[in-house]
């Protein structure tokens, strides 16, 4: 059992190591292209953009892609690409904060459940599992129904519907943590719970946090479209990949690329999450054992 | 053995309470008087008396609480706001389409998932590991409801052999109604099926770096036994648990494929629900399926005490 | 004088793994004999490839990593060293047996001892019914001296404490009385009190069922209690070979000599322990020459550039090095 305990505090920072077993994935660099392209594309969209995202033009509604515009057109007569590159930045907002929230809100409920223990953990862990224990798209339209609609409410939503799987984690983590020896030391010396958690507990969780937060980003790009698409997300005309999927759905017979393109944006981005996801729990598996 | 059987059943009374008091607090929350008037409805003549003539209900949260999970239990589930039809009647009416669409994905998935799984562990690093590696990752990263687009596109409008929306009960056409459920099945079943694969795999990669493992083979088991009577019986273990968690999932999907593919089932319900402002319907159906899986987590759990001697079997000899 | 026959004659086994796409090697010229009826011991520190040398004979490495290479492994007069994984399977459990070091994690937890016995003898003996499969499974309990072994039978791996597991092992290994039987390490997991049982144990079934023993240990009291040859590794290569009377006499190599100066014995009054300073080194970076002289007191310059072979200074007492350990 003690073996298990050193192992984890042997996985202190080595930054440089970790990262060059991380790039050593091909599939992980791809994904961090990806990622690294969609950043790009929203910092630069302005320059980027062939057209204006809602520059309406009914004589060229619903136009196959074409040289004018690569992906065609939509209902109303808007340069597809430009909306589908007005929509990266709505996806990567979404990743960004339902992450940071998520995993602000789950992390702290698992360190004081899993430290503090006895009654308060009795307690938090039920509501981790209470909240786990709906699915998790039913749960969102639920909250969704008492926000309200649009971006920032699917952004609570979406972050307070994931942040268990980081609670539970985190939870489970530090009661690990809690039984070493190191922190019957930290405690014997005199240090209180406060540097304890933050010095000793909570970098060990740092490795489980990220695996856990990059899944739930590939998570988090599908569940905004889904809410898009069904209705509680994105307003249109705003331009959001769920939005385009959802719109054009409805075109399915007559232009399909519509939502060929826009669903193509959801699983590369997705995709490339995925393969950072994969990277980080290969770069940081500790029992991998190769012979 | 049966001790721990019956702690866990009797675990799941606090889940179910907490999980039926975040629900409500959600009910309270709901705009207007939306939340006072689901509660209404399980209330007393007094408060759809004072809900009309707006002045909210009057009894305390607690009381309103009981009286609305009471009724809950036996059933009452308030009617519909659109259609003012009951809404348990409704749930009955939705439940086995919903049903039969997570049954059927989760054979058909498992049903490939788990050889594929061992396959690609015991294979590790060759052509069939890296193939479903593939496979895996794209089931996992596709959009459930963009792969139904997808299909729709090439089987219904191209080649038109299945149809895109509607649905039939399987008594009154069995070939209608499995045709009506291939494509939704498949789009579900596809990315459950990925993540039961990896993990599967995740699971046989564990087991087969053992010792046991080795003294097995030096005994002179054949490898396929090695395989699936040594390592497999011991890999299923944390399959199994992952089976059930992932049930939340399955059932989130069905929430945008029976909205594609316009199946009445109760996924579809709740966002309609959401849409048109019905919010019993929202909150009944969604307390039903959080239920549902808590029940399941819970078989699951049992499951493993029987399958896994360490857990429930604690004695020590010397 | 007793006839000696010979049970298995390796020549010539070199052993290489892939560590990440680079073919790193293991096992350097190993030669050796097992005769029926002796206990031949292999000694050395953790990581000298004692272990692999054993299981690449029996072929249960990791094999899609592994290259074995071997001018002839002959057991029982047939050359198995071509053997197909196949044709193994009617050797291992059946002629060659093994037993392993840590016994808490080398039986399978999701099955009883006695279903894990059993399953030994039924692969082997596909004719015996399931009553007979049974009755020798309780038979092979009560040999390794388990108490209560109609309870034992039921009873899970987890239930048993590390010395009993160890044995319901030492049962599943000699249940088809193999010719040859492997214990590697056997004892190094358990405590003191429990290893000489255990050793007890071994040395009287190998005389119940005639088996020959390779048995592997980094303990050189445990090999003087059991074994009658012994071999000495280090880096992947046999660096001594002697009886083990003549062994315990007259330690040649430097290396040896050091193993035995390190032994902690009763009668003298020490206040430090001798060891031999400095690392065994990894085998990416093998020094040039003997693989030892970096350790070695007696190191001259020809130790530094040409590797030493195997030369005799008593009858089967061969040593690898160029100046006999010092002496001359």
């Amino acid at each position: 059992m003690s073996d298990t305990k050193t192992e984890i505090f042997k996985e202190s920072s080595r930054g440089l190591k970790f990262f060059k077993k991380l790039i050593r994935r091909k599939l992980t660099l791809i994904g961090l292209i990806i990622c690294a392209f969609c950043l790009l594309l929203v910092i630069f969209a302005p320059l980027i953009m062939p057209y204006d995202p809602n520059h309406i033009d009914v004589s060229i509604t619903l136009e196959p892609p074409n040289s004018a515009h690569w992906m065609g057109t939509d209902e109303l007569g808007r340069d597809i690409l430009s909306r589908l590159i007005a929509g990266t930045k709505i996806s990567i907002t979404v990743v960004i904060s339902t992450v940071i929230i998520g995993m602000v809100l789950g992390t702290t409920l698992g360190l004081i459940g899993g430290y503090y223990r006895g009654k308060t953990d009795l307690i938090i862990s039920n509501i981790l599992d209470a909240m786990w224990s709906f699915p998790t798209l039913v749960l969102a339209l639920a909250i969704t129904a008492v926000l309200g609609a649009g971006l920032v409410n699917i952004i609570i939503a979406i972050s307070i519907v994931y942040s268990p799987s980081y609670g539970r984690l985190v939870r489970s983590t530090v009661l690990l943590i809690r039984e070493s020896d190191y922190v019957e030391g930290a405690i014997a010396v005199g240090l209180n719970n406060f540097e304890i958690i933050t010095r000793y507990v909570l970098p060990n969780t740092y490795s489980c946090i990220i695996v856990q937060a990059s899944l739930n980003a590939a998570h988090a790009v599908i569940a905004e479209a889904s809410l898009s698409f069904l209705g509680v997300g994105i307003q249109p005309p705003q331009a959001s990949w769920g939005v385009l999927l959802k719109t054009g759905f409805n075109y399915l017979h007559k232009a399909p690329w519509y939502s060929i393109f826009a669903g193509i944006a959801i699983f590369l981005l997705a995709l490339g999450l995925n393969f950072i996801g994969d990277g980080f729990r290969d770069a940081l598996d500790v029992r991998l054992k190769d012979v | 053995m049966f001790r721990q059987v019956i702690i866990r059943v009797l675990s799941v009374i606090p889940l179910l309470f907490t999980i039926s008091v975040l629900l409500f607090i959600l009910i309270l929350l709901l705009p207007g008087d939306a939340g006072d008037a689901i509660l209404a409805e399980t209330g007393t003549e007094e408060d759809i008396a004072r809900i009309r003539t707006g002045l909210g209900l009057s009894r305390p949260f607690y009381i309103q609480y009981a009286d609305w999970l009471i009724n809950f239990t036996k059933g009452n589930w308030g009617n519909s706001f659109l259609t003012n039809q009951s809404v348990f009647i409704k749930f009955t009416e939705r439940l086995p389409v919903t049903l039969e669409l997570a049954l059927i994905s989760m054979f058909f998935a498992t049903l490939f998932a788990i050889p594929s799984g061992v396959m690609a562990a015991v294979n590790r690093n060759t052509i069939w590991d890296n193939l479903n590696g593939v496979l895996t990752v794209i089931g996992v990263s596709m959009p459930a409801f963009w792969l139904g687009m997808l299909l729709i596109l090439l089987l219904s409008i191209k080649l038109g052999i299945l149809p895109a929306s509607g649905y039939l009960p399987f008594f009154l056409d069995p070939i209608q109604n499995i045709k009506s459920l291939i494509m939704p099945a498949f789009c579900i079943g596809f990315s459950y099926a990925a993540t039961l694969s990896r993990q599967t795999r995740s699971a046989m990669l564990d087991v087969l770096s053992e010792d046991y493992i080795v003294t097995a083979r030096v005994k002179g088991v054949s490898e396929k036994v090695v395989i699936w009577k040594h390592a497999f019986r011991n890999a299923i273990i944390p399959i199994i648990t992952i089976f059930a968690l992932k049930v939340g999932r399955l059932i989130g999907n069905t929430v945008v494929i029976e909205t594609i593919f316009v199946l009445p089932g109760i996924s579809r319900a709740i966002v309609d629900g959401v849409l048109g402002r019905d919010y019993p319907v929202v909150m009944a159906f969604t307390l039903a399926l959080a239920t549902f899986i808590v029940f399941v987590n819970m078989t699951v759990d049992i499951i493993y005490i029987f399958i896994d001697p360490r857990i429930s079997i604690n004695r020590k000899i010397d | 004088m007793r006839e000696k026959e010979v049970l298995l004659d390796v020549e010539n086994l070199n052993v290489a793994f892939y560590y990440e796409r680079l073919l790193t090697q293991v096992i350097f010229d190993v030669s050796f004999q097992v005769n029926k009826g002796e206990v031949l011991g292999i000694v050395g520190e953790s990581g000298c490839g004692k272990s692999v040398t054993v299981k690449s004979i029996i072929k249960i490495l990791p094999f899609l990593h592994a290259e074995i290479q071997s001018r002839k492994i002959l057991f029982e007069g047939r050359d198995i060293v071509n053997f197909s994984q196949k044709e193994f399977l009617n050797i291992r459990g059946k002629k060659i047996s093994m037993i392993f070091q840590d016994p808490m994690t080398s039986l399978n937890p999701v099955f009883t001892c006695g279903n894990q016995v059993m399953e030994a003898i039924s692969i082997h003996n596909k004719s015996l019914s399931k009553k007979e499969v049974y009755e020798k499974s309780i038979e092979m309990l009560r040999k390794v001296k388990i108490p209560n072994p109609e309870l034992s039978h039921r009873l899970y791996p987890h239930e048993l404490s590390g010395g009993m597991k160890q044995r319901v092992m030492i049962a599943i290994a000699l249940s088809c009385n193999p010719s040859m039987l492997i214990a590697d390490e056997p004892t190094t997991a358990l405590d003191p009190t429990i290893q000489a049982q255990i050793i007890d144990l071994i040395k009287q079934l190998k005389y119940e069922f005639s088996t020959s023993v390779i048995y592997i240990t980094h303990n050189l009291g445990v090999a003087a209690e059991i074994c009658d040859r012994i071999i000495v590794m280090y880096a992947g290569q046999i660096i001594e070979q002697a009886p083990i009377r003549e062994f315990f006499a007259n330690p040649t190599h430097p290396y040896s000599k050091g193993l035995m100066k390190a032994m902690p014995h009763m009668e003298e009054k020490k206040e430090r322990l001798n060891i031999i300073p400095g690392n065994v080194p990894s085998f990416f970076h093998l020094p040039n020459g003997c693989r030892f002289h970096p350790r070695c007191p007696y190191r001259q310059t020809r130790c530094t550039e040409e590797m030493p072979e195997l030369s005799t200074v008593a009858e089967e007492h061969f040593y690898r090095c160029h100046f006999q350990g010092g002496e001359k």
